[in-house]
């Protein structure tokens, strides 16, 4: 199947940043892992963030997640001003508007399947059934499994289903199929993109995998702290198309 | 420096807060094992050595009049190594400015102070010269709680008459560590004086010249004392001896010895308890430390390290834990001592009471430390090395969670998922909640064995002075006399009840058991002295029969329906076997009681009293009492109400210096339980606390789903604390061995709310330094680690 390309530039911004910057200082090193980037994302975007190691981006997803601060810059979610945000701020833009999906999965090891997508909703004002979100990444026969029982893929899906579930605006996946085999990690895929389709979420992803970037709307190459590139794909590939 | 040493010592850096923690624990156990043993031996050390150079003698005689020429005889008897015949009387001292009527017990010196047998010890001033006939030598006790110095007049009523005595000087005697005045349960030095006089101003004031009324004994090394007494007895009975006692009866060595097994229960019981929570918390808390190093020790074997310096890599940790507690544990084990043996100064008369450290104490102290740290790190070392490297290199699996019975059984379909995380966790690991909660759980009764000893003197005095003693003062007669004195005493002013009584000493044979007490005649429905059952009623004494005590019953293996034999120690000395009829529980004394008349037709006297209890208008006890002080027929008066403030405010110094100091150390393990579990818990947890912030949950949310389980655990400690406490108390009072005294085994509700929020508060404050760091978390670099 192939996912047609949006038509036009999307029109409303989700994420505007500028001159954004980030500095680690580790005893006397600094480390730049930001310099000065510019970035929007748009609403519905499917984003691939593409680069090396120590390229920088997982810093910038860090920081457009309300995870870690810039040191320098301009980052704004619609209105929200991220930069300067305190932490309370940020956890209330994370639980109303931000799902996450990690390399490592980060289930509730004590909740089950069910349990751990539930679980959000307890903080999340809007949200999905979480068995719809379960649905939507095909894991609905494992309701009441722990995650200890569960394969790596399973988990992962798990993982996107739990970051769907409260119905966010932007859906932000960091390596996600870093830790799975080839055919579990397209699947995971298949559920970001069917996601991002289905619900119109705006999805941005991390990888250092060339291949991945076939299935966005637009790729971001980063390189030493900084945005080297821009790619827009005439026409997004479904994952069962994608090989690597 | 090995490159393993670096690490540990920037481990021990890195965990400082638990380092700490720890090693304030095993402080605190060190600390109260060291200060209770050595505290314990340093009494027994002053006690032997007071003994030993006063030259406390094996044997006391009291007679009513015997020639000093029995004396060469006597000291013939075989084992008889010294012998010494003094005259021993109490009179009435005049003293204005007490309100109550002071006695002193006057004791002749015929050495000059240099006697061969119980040798006063002068704390100041000298002893009265060869025949002088104005000095006396006073008891310190007394001079301390009157300001009595060298210089200073003491007034006596001897034979009627006013005599003055100039103090020379104030001395401690081993015969008199604890002075108690006759009537009285318990010593109080305000009204209790001893006073030592030449024998020459003795003998003219009691009218003994060439006689003597009292003796005392020593025994050759190795001489048994048994044929001793028995020959006294047989010599003496004629001069009115109401039968030689050996030391163990003396009532001041009595009265100490029940003080030093109550000193032995708080250094035995109390450190043994409290040393087994710490070395318990010890060995769990390093153990969890040793599991959370399991990648390290992992990457350490991967790297070729063998089993062995790995150990002794963690060995070294203990070891500094434990040599840090340690040094803590000593310093304060001796401020701990020097604090206990101050407050036992007041208590305890004896001329040399310094703390001694008593060196193996320490030692074992940091053994036992040491070996139970040892044991938690070996263990838990054992579980990780025996994974090979690569399979303990990776993170360990996690538990694997299911639904709990409960659920299931329930029919709890859906417990919400943090309930669910809460609930499952601490069931996932039920061993880790158990050793928690008990940890934490035996933190309560360390406080309350701290605070129970105050509601165990006030049920003390509660059943003896408002159920068993309901009068207000006991006045003692020289000797018997016709009840017609009641009747006297009853119009004097203010009184409003008067009920003699007859106080005999005897002793009492039950087969091979003998006991030395006193057997207290009352008439029947006496209202001012009424005996108690256990459960706190109120029991006749019956008309024929003996009623005991239980602890008198207990230590003559007598109950009710058996039958004892009575010795009457005075007058005809006649002896009777007489039934027990029933058994009172009584706090104070080990006494028995008949009704009067049987107690008077046993001795073969008329309708006689010796003493009466009195109840008295408040308005009119001053008045009274100062009318009394004129009353040559009254020996003595005992006023409950002044003796027991004095008491109180004695073992009130004694129980606030334990508590503080336990509850100081309770709240050390209970922080020290808390913390380090708590520690551990965000160690190991970390990953799934940044997985509900980066979700979405607050700080406070995540911190309340965390503490969840500690309010759970600590819930479940507490009563389980209470009702540890309660077990432990019964079990210090039912084994409590003092014959003065029985600590009912009642803890107040005070105590445990006191105990229990002491507890808790150390908890919460442990808890809020691991919040900050929950706050802290690094949730991007946890999040990016490898599951």
């Amino acid at each position: 199947m192939t996912i047609p390309s949006p038509v036009g530039a999307p029109s409303k911004m989700v994420f505007r940043a500028r001159g954004l910057s980030k500095v680690y200082v580790m005893g006397e090193v600094a480390v730049h892992a930001l310099r000065d980037v510019d970035l929007d994302i748009y609403e519905g975007e499917f984003v691939v963030l593409l680069g090396p190691s120590g390229s920088g981006k997982s810093t910038l997803l860090n920081i457009l997640g309300g995870l870690d601060a810039a040191s320098s810059g301009e980052a704004v979610w619609r209105d929200h001003d991220l930069t300067k945000a305190d932490d309370a701020d940020l956890t209330r833009y994370r639980r109303e508007h931000v799902g996450f999906v990690f390399q490592f999965y980060n289930l509730i090891p004590s909740l089950t399947v069910l349990e751990n997508v539930a679980l959000v909703n307890e903080i999340a004002e809007k949200h999905l059934d979480p068995r719809e979100a379960l649905r939507l990444v095909g894991l609905i026969e494992r309701l009441d499994h722990f995650p200890s029982q569960l394969s790596g893929g399973e988990q992962q899906r798990v993982a996107v289903a739990r970051a769907i579930v409260k119905s966010p605006d932007v859906l932000l996946c960091d390596e996600p199929t870093g830790a799975l085999d080839y055919d579990t990690g397209k699947m995971v895929l298949a559920a970001i993109a069917h996601v991002n389709e289905r619900l119109g979420t705006t999805a941005a992803i991390i990888t250092h995998n060339a291949a991945i970037a076939g299935m966005a709307d637009r790729v971001l190459k980063l390189a030493g702290g900084r945005i080297v590139g821009e790619e827009r794909n005439p026409r997004r590939l479904s994952a069962e198309e994608i090989r690597w | 420096m090995s490159l393993l040493d670096v690490k540990l010592m920037r481990d021990i850096w890195a965990l400082r807060g638990q380092v700490v923690t720890i090693a304030l624990v095993v402080a605190a156990g060190v600390a109260v094992f060291t200060a209770s043993i050595s505290t314990y031996n340093s009494l027994l050390a002053g006690r032997d050595r007071f003994y030993d150079t006063a030259r406390f003698p094996h044997i006391f005689v009291t007679v009513k009049r015997a020639p000093l020429s029995i004396v060469r005889r006597i000291s013939m008897i075989p084992g008889i190594a010294t012998v010494e015949p003094r005259i021993v009387r109490d009179v009435i001292v005049d003293w204005p400015t007490s309100p109550v009527p002071v006695s002193a017990r006057v004791v002749s010196l015929s050495h000059a102070g240099e006697e061969p047998l119980v040798r006063p010890h002068l704390r100041s001033g000298i002893a009265p010269a060869s025949r002088d006939k104005r000095d006396a030598v006073v008891n310190e006790a007394f001079a301390d709680a009157n300001g009595v110095k060298p210089g200073s007049e003491i007034r006596v009523i001897l034979n009627g008459r006013l005599q003055r005595f100039t103090i020379t000087g104030v001395a401690l005697s081993p015969e008199y560590v604890y002075a108690v005045k006759p009537g009285l349960p318990i010593p109080d030095d305000r009204f209790f004086a001893v006073l030592w006089v030449d024998r020459i101003a003795a003998e003219a004031a009691f009218d003994m010249v060439g006689a003597f009324n009292d003796l005392v004994v020593s025994l050759a090394p190795g001489a048994d004392a048994k044929p001793v007494i028995a020959e006294l007895d047989r010599l003496l009975e004629p001069y009115g001896s109401v039968g030689a006692i050996e030391q163990r009866d003396q009532p001041s060595n009595r009265f100490l010895e029940d003080e030093l097994s109550e000193q032995k229960i708080m250094a035995i019981t109390i450190p043994t308890i409290f040393f087994g929570v710490a070395a318990f918390l010890l060995n769990v808390a390093l153990g969890r430390q040793v599991v959370a190093q399991r990648e390290q020790i992992a990457a350490l074997k991967a790297l070729g390290f063998p089993n062995a310096p790995l150990a002794m890599h963690y060995l070294k940790l203990v070891a500094i834990i434990v040599l840090f507690g340690s040094i803590l544990g000593l310093a304060g084990g001796i401020a701990f001592g020097h604090a206990m043996i101050a407050s036992y100064r007041a208590f305890f008369r004896l001329p040399i009471l310094d703390f001694e450290l008593t060196p193996w104490s320490v030692m074992a102290g940091a053994t036992i430390s040491f070996a139970a740290a040892t044991a938690g790190v070996l263990g838990a070392m054992r579980t990780v090395v025996r994974l090979t490297p690569a399979v303990a290199m990776r993170p360990e699996a996690p538990l694997p969670f299911r639904r709990l019975w409960l659920e299931r059984v329930l029919s709890v379909r859906r417990l919400s998922p943090s309930t669910a995380m809460i609930v499952r966790n601490l069931a996932g690991r039920p061993v880790r909640a158990l050793l928690t909660t008990i940890g934490m759980a035996f933190a309560v009764p360390i406080v309350v064995l701290g605070l129970f000893w105050r509601d165990a003197i006030d049920e003390m005095i509660d059943i003896q002075f408002n159920l068993v003693e309901r009068g207000n003062a006991v006045v003692t007669f020289p000797r018997p006399l016709d009840r017609k004195i009641v009747r006297d005493l009853m119009k004097e002013p203010g009184v409003l009840a008067a009920e003699g009584e007859r106080i005999v000493p005897v002793r009492l044979r039950a087969g091979h058991r003998t006991y030395l007490t006193s057997v207290i005649g009352l008439q029947p429905g006496s209202e001012l002295r009424r005996p108690h059952d256990a459960k706190l009623l109120p029991i006749d004494i019956s008309p024929d029969g003996i009623t005991m005590t239980r602890r008198l019953a207990e230590r003559l293996r007598a109950s009710a329906g058996s039958t004892i034999t009575v010795e009457v120690m005075e007058g005809q000395r006649r002896t009777r076997d007489v039934a027990v009829s029933a058994i009172v529980d009584e706090v104070i004394g080990m006494a028995a009681y008949m009704q009067i008349g049987a107690l008077n037709s046993l001795t073969g006297e008329g309708d006689v009293v010796s003493a009466t209890a009195l109840f008295v208008e408040p308005s009119a006890v001053a008045a009274l009492l100062t009318r009394f002080k004129e009353l040559p027929v009254i020996e003595s008066v005992a006023m409950k109400g002044y003796t027991l403030r004095s008491f109180l405010e004695k073992i009130g110094d004694l129980v606030l210096v334990m508590s503080v100091i336990l509850t100081a150390f309770a709240v050390i393990i209970a922080v020290g339980i808390v913390y380090n579990s708590a520690r551990i818990g965000l160690h190991e947890r970390a990953r799934e606390l940044a997985s509900l912030r980066v979700l979405g949950f607050t700080r406070a949310e995540v911190a309340g789903i965390f503490f969840s389980e500690f309010v759970i655990e600590l819930s479940l400690a507490i009563p389980i604390g209470i009702a540890l406490s309660q077990a432990i108390v019964d079990l210090i009072s039912r084994f409590h061995p003092s014959e003065s005294f029985q600590i009912p085994g009642v803890v107040g509700a005070r105590t445990f709310v006191e105990a229990c929020a002491v507890v808790l508060a150390a908890a919460v404050a442990s808890a809020l330094i691991v919040r900050r760091r929950i706050d802290r978390l690094d949730l991007v670099a946890v999040l990016k680690a490898r599951d």
